[in-house]
């Protein structure tokens, strides 16, 4: 990470990623990095850095005649504080409104007119700007991508407009929408001090009143080289490539970015509960857990745990609530990992009209079993399997490959964790699915919360 | 889960989508346009779409193979060819339950030990029931392909459709009937549907109705699977990293499958009205206001079909079209607001999707109208069109990046009756597309007849603000 300090060196790494594969039951089973197998995955990637800090990761691959651009900062809701909840958001939203050379309806215009899909997200803890296009076009969309870099125009009259685009957008996906309104609801009760309290589209109240002033210093402190990660995967030859990134961003000066505030939570002591009431015709709840950040050394066996718990219509939540039961019309559950914290959770939705008392009590009893006794080497394999075959359909295109590496460059500080990931599946044992859920999912650590109809249970 | 054919079904949607907008801002005018090379870009590429080869079997079965080795996969994707079109009126929701209820135990196993044998490759049976046809796939790693194919042939061709399995499937479906209206902007789709096609099946959900799920009876299921889940109405690609071995297997596998004559329903698609309708529906506490906005459009064997993807592109196709400019940048009216052309066997749709906050509802109907009528009465410029065709053209390869891409675009393509050649020349018919073509196309399809209009809110938060255009108003 380079975004404190001052590492004006130039690093370059080439690796060629080779991944087997290998599904044997039970301990003797392997993973190797030997080209050849019938489960072989090839990455080769290019990883280095400019002098001026930005990480740049290339991967050529001339499946199709397109590039995918990836812009990704290490700036997300986690690095806002109350009063300007939604800031990185926003900001985000004003990257489109124009640069000093092209101005907001020209960027449209012009991406539109070659060819190129363009847009972007904002998650906790990063901000990521994506284009796919025609492969002639990089040099358009270096260009651009440069001009947005290092001269973004913020004006009262954008941000005006702008500012109700994503009042719509929160209404959208929280205020008039259940399923937003109990996730929002799930992560505000389970963390309390962290930053990852507030949704990244931030309260309506701060998004109400968002100033240029504000999103300017957002913007000038963290949309800075050294704070960024390139990736860009596609058809392109990889020494021209270079020369040109070193050409149109290595005249970008390091800026000094301030460290960020860990975003940990303080472990929970006692269980939390939540409720809200609504016009919506079934119940839902979340029984939520802290987890561990996203490459945590547990992470590998909470996810497995979360996958035989609720991934699939075998999982055992699954098949007593919805299959034997007949309650609850889903059942899932997921670990999900930001940078320095995580959530375990078991999401339940009712069937209209019946209460949810039953169903919470088998939620229970299925984690306490975790608890109690290991997976059986069946159900564990199968969980490995879920997930290493998730992995390779998040490896299916261009865009979805880029997406991969920046995502866990980002986060875990190199993108060859990626790849690194899937032995650590391989290593986890149905003891250390226990010993996770021993230390994790204990009912101090949890939290209940629950979308019911106005009314009120059944 | 009723648009999940028709999202495939279009191969704008397939590749992609946005437009120009109509006007610049005047600094534009310094900014260089490079939109004209897309075709020498196409070409130069040496792009092609990816071999592959049909085999047609004895039972009348179709199979595509299409290989690729990039990643250790191997995917099954089948397409049976019957929908929500074909269901009786009386039993709607059949076709989505017979789906539905294939993975739910077969002759040898009963559905947990099913879904724990699918979940133990890595995937599940997925049923994608839609208006005119039905998606049934899965996919592992390429070293479980043969455990793979033997469950899916299973689920397919030796259903056991158990009374319990349909009792449970019915609870399950009129759950979900009910939980609809919990989904705004799905519920406010259905309810569009509903307007726009009245009694046509396309009007319905996919799901059913209340009153039709339950009257639903086992026998019925069974009627239909075997009336029309039969090989010589289906069609399989097999994807992915496999051998001529693997070949032989799957011809090996579908052959004992016994085909029959399939029969087809048909109904009148109803015609747009002379004058702008519009049905307001009203729920309490929306927080928001859902807009759909909409007329009858064009089978999928319509000539037209290229030139209106282009129309529809320009005018609501991405960030800069026509509708997202003024309706969402320059007003701040809503976060998302677009066009799309839906064709399919009988007439599909022309349709335009917005948001907005409860009090803006008038003023966003009123934008909207009046650039519908603007394109409508005068069709796009020029430059909308070299636009419109470019971001067409230069995300086209996306489409059929993979090989389940090509596969998908190759099988719609033969169940529409259209040349599988139009696969490999989407980017040329574009390209030739003239702007005299494009605007008469908007003035054959876009000039006889109004819009209909749905508007999914609250009656208190909207107040009086659609008076003027006298809706039918239902409350919930």
């Amino acid at each position: 990470m380079l975004s404190k300090g001052t590492p004006m060196r130039l690093m370059v790494r080439c690796t060629t990623l080779v991944v087997s594969l290998f599904f044997c039951a039970g301990p003797g089973l392997a993973f190797a990095a030997e080209p050849g197998d019938a489960l072989s995955i090839k990455l080769p990637v290019e990883k280095y850095q400019l002098k001026n800090g930005l990480t740049v990761l290339l991967l050529e691959d001339h499946t199709v005649p397109m590039i995918s651009y990836h812009t990704w900062y290490k700036v997300g809701s986690r690095d806002e504080k109350e009063g300007i909840t939604g800031s990185a958001h926003m900001l985000e939203h004003m990257m489109f409104q124009g640069a000093k050379k092209y101005g907001g309806k020209d960027f449209h215009r012009l991406m539109q007119e070659n060819g190129i899909e363009w847009n972007a997200f904002t998650t906790y803890d990063y901000t990521g700007f994506y284009m796919n296009l025609p492969s002639d076009k990089i040099d358009l969309v270096m260009d651009v991508e440069v001009d947005r870099m290092s001269s973004l125009a913020i004006d009262e009259k954008n941000l005006t407009s702008e500012r109700e685009v994503v009042k719509e957008e929160r209404r959208w996906r929280v205020d008039n929408n259940p399923t937003g309104l109990l996730f929002e609801l799930t992560m505000s009760t389970v963390f309390r001090k962290s930053p990852y309290h507030w949704p990244v589209i931030g309260w309506m109240k701060d998004i109400a009143k968002y100033d240029p002033k504000t999103l300017r210093h957002f913007y000038e402190t963290y949309y800075v080289p050294n704070n960024a990660v390139l990736v860009i995967a596609g058809d392109f030859d990889t020494g021209k490539i270079k020369k040109q990134i070193e050409s149109v961003y290595g005249v970008l000066p390091f800026r000094e970015v301030p460290p960020r505030v860990n975003a940990a939570e303080p472990p929970q002591t006692v269980q939390y509960n939540a409720k809200l009431r609504k016009d919506v015709q079934s119940t839902s709840f979340n029984v939520a857990y802290q987890g561990v950040p996203e490459g945590h050394e547990d992470m590998y066996a909470l996810d497995l745990a979360a996958t035989a718990l609720g991934v699939g219509s075998s999982s055992r939540l699954n098949r007593r609530l919805v299959y034997q039961k007949e309650i609850a019309t889903g059942a899932s559950a997921m670990n999900f990992g930001m940078q320095n914290a995580g959530l375990f959770g078991v999401s339940v939705t009712m069937k209209p009209g019946l209460p949810m008392n039953d169903a919470l009590d088998i939620v229970y009893n299925e984690v306490y079993k975790l608890r109690q006794k290991p997976l059986s080497e069946e159900e564990l394999k199968k969980a490995r399997t879920i997930k290493m075959k998730s992995f390779v359909d998040g490896l299916r295109t261009i865009d979805a490959k880029a997406q991969a590496l920046a995502a866990t460059e980002i986060i875990t500080g190199s993108y060859e964790n990626l790849l690194r990931d899937l032995p650590k599946y391989e290593k986890v044992t149905a003891a250390d699915v226990q010993r996770v859920a021993n230390k994790y999912l204990n009912q101090t650590q949890r939290s209940i919360v629950v979308l019911e109809p106005r009314g009120g249970q059944p | 889960m009723r648009t999940l054919l028709l999202s495939s079904l279009s191969l704008s949607l397939i590749l992609g989508a946005g437009c120009a907008s109509k006007k610049t801002s005047p600094s534009a005018k310094t900014v260089k346009s490079s939109s004209g090379g897309m075709m020498d870009w196409f070409r130069g590429s040496g792009f092609r779409v990816r071999p592959y080869r049909i085999v047609t079997l004895k039972n009348g079965m179709k199979v595509f193979f299409i290989q690729d080795d990039s990643l250790p996969r191997l995917s099954l994707q089948g397409l049976m060819k019957t929908g929500l079109r074909d269901e009786p009126t009386d039993l709607a929701g059949i076709n989505s339950m017979t789906a539905a209820v294939l993975d739910q135990g077969t002759t040898k196993r009963d559905a947990m030990k099913l879904a724990g044998d699918f979940n133990a490759l890595g995937t599940e049976f997925a049923a994608g029931p839609g208006l005119d046809g039905t998606f049934l796939s899965a996919s592992s790693l390429s070293t479980d392909a043969d455990a793979l194919l033997e469950l899916y042939a299973e689920v397919l061709m030796n259903p056991a459709f158990t009374q319990k399995e349909v009792d449970r499937t019915k609870s399950q479906t009129v759950a979900a009937l009910r939980r609809k209206v919990d989904n705004p902007s799905g519920y406010a789709t259905d309810l569009y549907e509903l307007y726009l096609y009245g009694a046509h099946p396309y009007g319905r959900d996919t799901l059913g109705s209340l009153a039709t799920v339950n009257k639903i009876r086992r026998a019925d299921v069974i009627r239909h699977y075997l009336a029309n889940y039969r090989p010589n109405n289906f069609t399989l690609a097999v994807v992915g990293r496999f051998d001529a071995n693997f070949e032989r297997k799957v011809a090996a596998v579908f052959e004992p499958w016994g085909g029959r004559e399939i029969k087809k329903q048909t109904a009148d698609v109803p015609a747009n009205p002379e004058q702008l309708s519009l049905r307001f529906v009203s729920k309490k506490g929306l927080q928001q206001t859902q807009l759909r906005l909409g007329r009858i459009g064009v089978t999928r064997d319509n000539p037209d079909y290229l030139a209106l993807l282009v129309a529809s592109e320009a005018f609501g196709g991405g960030f800069s079209s026509r509708l997202m400019q003024k309706v969402r940048d320059d007003l701040g009216l809503t976060y998302s607001i677009s066009s799309s052309v839906d064709a399919r066997q009988a007439a599909g749709s022309f349709n335009i999707s917005t948001f907005t906050r409860n009090e803006a509802v008038g003023k966003a109907l009123d934008e909207i109208l009046k650039l519908y009528k603007e394109f409508a009465a005068n069709g796009i410029t020029e430059e909308e069109l070299k636009s419109a065709k470019a971001q067409l053209i230069g995300q086209y390869p996306r489409g059929i990046e993979t090989a389940d891409g090509t596969a998908t675009g190759l099988v719609l393509l033969d169940f529409y009756g259209r040349p599988l050649s139009d696969l490999a020349d989407f980017p040329k018919n574009v390209a030739k597309l003239s702007l005299k073509d494009v605007n008469a196309a908007i003035s054959r399809h876009f000039t006889q007849g109004s819009l209909k209009v749905l508007v999914f809110g609250d009656e208190k938060a909207i107040g009086t603000q659609l008076k003027a255009m006298s809706p039918e108003t239902i409350r919930l």
